[in-house]
């Protein structure tokens, strides 16, 4: 079984259960502190939280790059928009 | 849009310009097959010329055009969107994805972070559905509540799948970087 216990009153499966929540702002305030809390003074959860937190990041820059590569595919499909009947 | 209404070809190629990478990027998520992703974006792009009239301006106009896509890929693939079973425990899924376990060797990992064709390949080795949801949410920047729509899911469901799909990323690079890929 993973790690899971409980530090500043969360336990860490309430934690990974919050993380995607917590990570995209999606939490209320009164829980984003327990997490953080939890976060603060749990070693693996915080290694964990920041490798998922890195990778949402790293998506969505993957996306803005991504749309450079799709914003071109949509000028050549919008000139050929304009000059059909 | 207003101009579109009237038959404005050109106008309207502006707005395609504007948000077809958006058309392209959802076509690809509900059709599941990038390969057909460009016809999609073609023919949603094509209704919604036609249907540019039915417009209010309410709302964005990006989401109007994404329904529109997704209304297509689905007609194309004669797919209705299904509510899907996932029966991995969290916690199996946490585990495969390293939750519990000591941090990565740190130099692989900047070596893997700053190679945006590992995420590549990881993502696209992932199931359609997970690959689907994330494509659309972290990828395209779609808000959970146009991403649940999107997918004929409620917002809750979505939440579920995203946080869920991204572990098992997670767990696809963890064992990418641990074979040396």
């Amino acid at each position: 079984m993973a790690h899971d216990r409980e530090v500043a009153g969360i336990r860490c499966m309430e934690v990974l259960d919050q993380l995607a929540d917590f990570v995209d702002g999606e939490l209320g305030e009164a829980e984003v502190a327990r997490v953080r809390a939890h976060l603060e003074g749990c070693d693996w959860c915080e290694q964990f939280g920041g490798r998922y937190s890195g990778l949402v990041q790293r998506l969505r820059q993957l996306g803005d790059d991504e749309d450079g590569e799709l914003a071109s595919a949509a000028q050549a499909l919008a000139a050929r928009f304009a000059e059909s009947e | 849009m207003e101009a579109a209404a009237r038959g404005d070809r050109v106008a309207f190629s502006e707005v395609v310009r504007r948000h077809g990478g958006a058309v392209f990027r959802v076509a690809g998520a509900v059709t599941r097959d990038a390969s057909r992703a460009e016809d999609v974006a073609q023919e949603s792009l094509l209704a919604a010329f036609e249907a540019a009239g039915t417009w209010r301006g309410e709302g964005s106009l990006r989401a109007w055009l994404s329904t529109i896509a997704r209304n297509t890929a689905l007609r194309r693939s004669r797919a209705t969107p299904v509510e899907e079973t996932d029966p991995a425990s969290l916690a199996e899924l946490g585990a495969a994805a390293g939750w519990g376990q000591p941090a990565p060797d740190p130099e692989a990992e900047a070596i893997e972070s700053e190679r945006r064709d590992v995420l590549r390949r990881a993502l696209a080795s992932l199931e359609p559905a997970d690959r689907a949801i994330i494509e659309l949410r972290d990828l395209g920047g779609h808000s959970t509540a146009e991403t649940a729509e999107l997918l004929g899911i409620t917002a809750g469901a979505a939440k579920v799948r995203l946080h869920r799909a991204r572990l098992r990323l997670m767990a696809r690079l963890e064992e990418g970087a641990r074979h040396g890929a």
